[in-house]
């Protein structure tokens, strides 16, 4: 048994000798190792580690549910947990699954990734030298997941993740972030080449117009993220070059698990497609939800996606602006994506206007629109695919979308 | 607290420790749905951290093994220690009853901390905090035993906002995110000599032509309090614009060790993220200025903004606008559809041509995000009247 498995299996038991004959028991602890390395704005290079353990228990007493979290040394966060959980039995949470359903599939370890290598990957991208601030980071988490009927599963997970900041423009800045199963993945950001026309920052026409856009990686993740939230309330026919799915099977998700966050065995979750009923074909139901899963130890399961995939139409980035042939490009927020409770998305954006399949100039515009039309506006997804970090996964192409609102 | 022995412990280790940081939250969740506590939740979180020159080291522990492997030491040299005692669950029902029948998330926080240096050990005793979001994800946080605010969804309209450049009233709620952005993030020392600030290169020049005044005030009784930052600095009111003149910025112990500020504003998340200067509670208003705002010089009047960002790049604030309504001399018209708001913030001044002279506490949002790190901050503001004011 290695120490991180012998640290969870203290946590999982102190738990449970905690809570004898208090009902139904479910405890979930996770241990993590990060270590970051970090250039500042002020060129100063910050290494920081941290060891993480923490342990959730759900007791279940007949219809009633308490959830408590805890953190530090294990059998003392499992005790606490369990304390916690007791104290909190209440009415609102959804009862534990029953023991026929819990189950798991196979999940196999990563590959470690050595601390040098990750020193390599820092220097390789401070070496580029267009990034005011870089970090990277690599995560390392081992989970246990146990019922008082006797289930248990344990997995791991292993990440590196990539945060920049970047002069696109003169004088305008963006916050970038990637995410890969390891240093060797890292790859420059796609919208980099459309960039490299001779073309001065003339700025934008601040006309009002609906138009075609090519929403790069970095503007796309974050409306695929509303997107799959608010799958279950878009009743409107998909456009066929969708193909969006929550993945978290191994290998095809980059995060990988054995089991929900509730002990069903983890499933990929088709969430908009052609030939999928959820949004098309069955408009009464709504879209389907991706199953609970724990976005945190310290949080009880909730429904949410993990690694959200839109599989690219192959088309190539060039074949893409050919395309466009007249509209815009955009290749990055520049502030904060707003989505709100009707679905309608803002958001200002590295943009450039595109004649003739080139660009044309660039500037910061306003780009918005609603996730209904995004939904049956998308022509194409064309160009390499690219992983952004946003709380969850999101491997994603660019995305060409008709009536997009650009100001 | 018996923890000196810890000081001499760290003033022994090299290479030599900045500061050991212990810390300890306690957070009572639940929705409050037609005046019933449901998905009641508990979370304890304990964690030590070390920080020497260019490294920071984090455990979720907060015991003697703890501290000696983060230290470097053999375990039997360093004995156990109880640091505070342990936190008591909160009772919900006595926060549920204070607020309205939802529904709400609600959440209950209980905190405390420890900085261990070599020169001494430093508590740094924190308020117990409620923090609220209603339906529409909109935050409120205050102290506990302060009076709740409303926590209503803003109420939004149909009809588009006219065109700028406008006249635009902001009540006290916009008006304190706007400062904020405007005089807070900017004027803190790690964003200022990065560059990332308009009012780079301008300490002592006058920006505002109004007497205008802000004050980071971390004794003030708002979420932001703390009479020792995390650092363990004696927390002081600070003024960072006094009567529309830049006068000081806010730090930590590292800007304060190369140049004549004064530290006492470092603030961090958790021991697992470093400190950095960050604003406590911002407490604005305009010297003299009258308590009612001149309603008839407005086009529009905007009651509640959900976000604000500072845009380096069009040298402009944008504020989200939630609530607000055109004005027709002076009196309310129509409910303004939800909007951007962007303030251009020039060479000259960012358009403030008046402003009430007597602030108010301002529960939204209560949170701010700053490097992906989100802090309780409090507000007090009065109204303010801009001119130039675009609409995106």
């Amino acid at each position: 048994m290695s120490g991180f498995q012998e640290a969870l299996a203290k946590a999982v038991d102190a738990s449970l000798r905690a809570l004898p004959g208090k009902g139904r028991v479910e405890v979930f602890a996770r241990q993590g190792e990060s270590r970051h390395l970090v250039r500042t704005p002020r060129g100063q290079v910050v290494h920081r580690q941290s060891f993480e353990l923490g342990v959730a228990c759900r007791v279940q007493r007949e219809q009633m549910v308490g959830f408590g979290a805890a953190s530090g040394p294990a059998a003392r966060a499992g005790e606490l947990a369990a304390r916690l959980a007791l104290a909190s039995v209440g009415p609102g949470h959804a009862p534990l699954p029953e023991p026929s359903l819990l189950g798991a599939v196979a999940c196999l370890p990563p590959k470690p990734c050595p601390p040098e290598a990750l020193e390599e990957l820092f220097a390789r991208l401070a070496h580029e030298g267009c990034r005011t601030f870089l970090a990277v980071s690599l995560h390392r988490a081992h989970t246990l997941l146990a019922r008082s009927e006797g289930f248990a599963v344990s997995w791991q997970n292993q990440l590196v993740l990539v945060e920049w900041e970047e002069e696109i423009l003169p004088g305008v800045r963006g916050h970038f972030s990637r995410v890969v199963p390891g240093p060797e993945a890292v790859l420059a950001p796609s919208w980099r080449k459309l960039l490299q026309e001779p073309l001065a920052c003339s700025g934008l026409s601040h006309k009002r117009q609906l138009t075609r856009v090519l929403l790069a990686p970095d503007v796309v993740a974050p409306l695929l993220v509303s997107l799959a939230r608010s799958l279950p309330g878009l009743h409107v026919p998909a456009s066929p070059a969708w193909h969006l799915v929550d993945f978290r099977v191994y290998p095809s998700s980059l995060l990988p698990m054995a089991c929900d966050g509730e002990g069903l065995p983890a499933q990929d979750t088709p969430l908009v497609a052609q030939d999928l009923s959820a949004t098309a074909g069955n408009p009464g139901r709504g879209g389907p939800l991706p199953r609970p899963v724990r976005l945190s130890w310290e949080r009880p399961p909730q429904p949410a996606p993990v690694h959200l995939q839109q599989k690219s139409t192959g088309e190539t980035l060039e074949q893409a602006m050919v395309l466009l042939d007249q509209g815009f490009a955009a290749l990055a927020p520049v502030s904060e994506v707003t989505v709100d409770s009707q679905g309608r998305f803002r958001l200002m954006a590295v943009m450039g206007e595109v004649r003739q399949g080139r660009p044309q100039k660039w500037g910061v515009g306003v780009l918005a629109g609603t996730l209904r039309r995004l939904l049956a506006g998308l022509v194409v997804a064309p160009g390499p695919e690219e992983h952004v970090a946003l709380g969850c996964i999101v491997t994603t192409p660019w995305l060409m979308v008709k009536h997009v609102e650009v100001s | 607290m018996e923890l000196a022995f810890l000081s001499e412990l760290v003033a022994r280790v090299r290479p030599p420790v900045q500061d050991l940081f212990l810390f300890r939250e306690l957070r009572v969740e639940f929705l409050l749905q037609r005046g019933k506590v449901t998905e009641l939740v508990s979370r304890l979180r304990q964690a030590l951290a070390v920080r020497q020159e260019g490294v920071l080291r984090s455990w979720d522990a907060t015991d003697a093994d703890a501290v000696a492997a983060l230290l470097g030491l053999s375990p039997r040299k360093v004995p156990k220690f109880r640091w505070e005692p342990e936190l008591a669950v909160p009772e919900p029902h006595a926060v549920a009853a204070q607020l309205s029948h939802g529904p709400l998330r609600v959440a209950l926080v209980r905190s405390h901390a420890v900085v261990v240096r070599p020169d001494g050990v430093f508590a740094t005793a924190r308020p117990e905090r409620v923090e609220v979001q209603n339906q529409a994800g909109e935050t409120f946080t205050w102290l506990w035993g302060e009076q709740p605010p409303p926590a209503k969804p803003a109420q939004g309209g149909r009809k588009p906002p006219p065109c700028g450049p406008l006249a635009v009233l902001l009540a006290p709620q916009p008006a304190a995110v706007l400062l904020h952005e405007l005089f807070g993030h900017p004027l803190e020392a790690d964003t200022f000599f990065a560059g990332a600030s308009p009012w780079t290169g301008k300490l002592g020049t006058r920006v505002v032509s109004l007497p205008l005044f802000v004050k980071d005030d971390p004794t003030a009784p708002l979420p932001g309090q703390c009479f020792r930052d995390d650092e363990g600095e004696l927390a002081r009111p600070k003024i960072l614009v006094a009567s529309g003149v830049l006068e000081d910025l806010l730090a930590d112990r590292s800007f304060s060790h190369h140049l004549p500020l004064a530290p006492g504003n470092a603030r961090r998340v958790s021991p697992h993220h470093p400190p950095a200067p960050r604003i406590s509670n911002l407490v604005t208003w305009v010297e003299g200025g009258p308590p009612t705002p001149p309603m008839e010089e407005a086009q529009v009047e905007i009651v509640r903004v959900r976000t604000g960002v500072f845009l380096p790049s069009r040298a402009s604030i944008l504020l989200s606008v939630s609530e607000g309504f055109l004005l027709h001399r002076g009196l309310r018209g129509e409910r303004l559809a939800p909007f951007l708001l962007e303030l251009p913030v020039g060479p000259g001044d960012p358009g403030i041509v008046a402003g009430g002279g007597t602030p108010v506490p301002v529960a939204e949002p209560g949170l701010c995000i700053k490097e992906g790190q989100p802090l309780p901050v409090g507000a007090a503001a009065s109204w303010l009247l801009l001119a130039g004011v675009k609409v995106p």
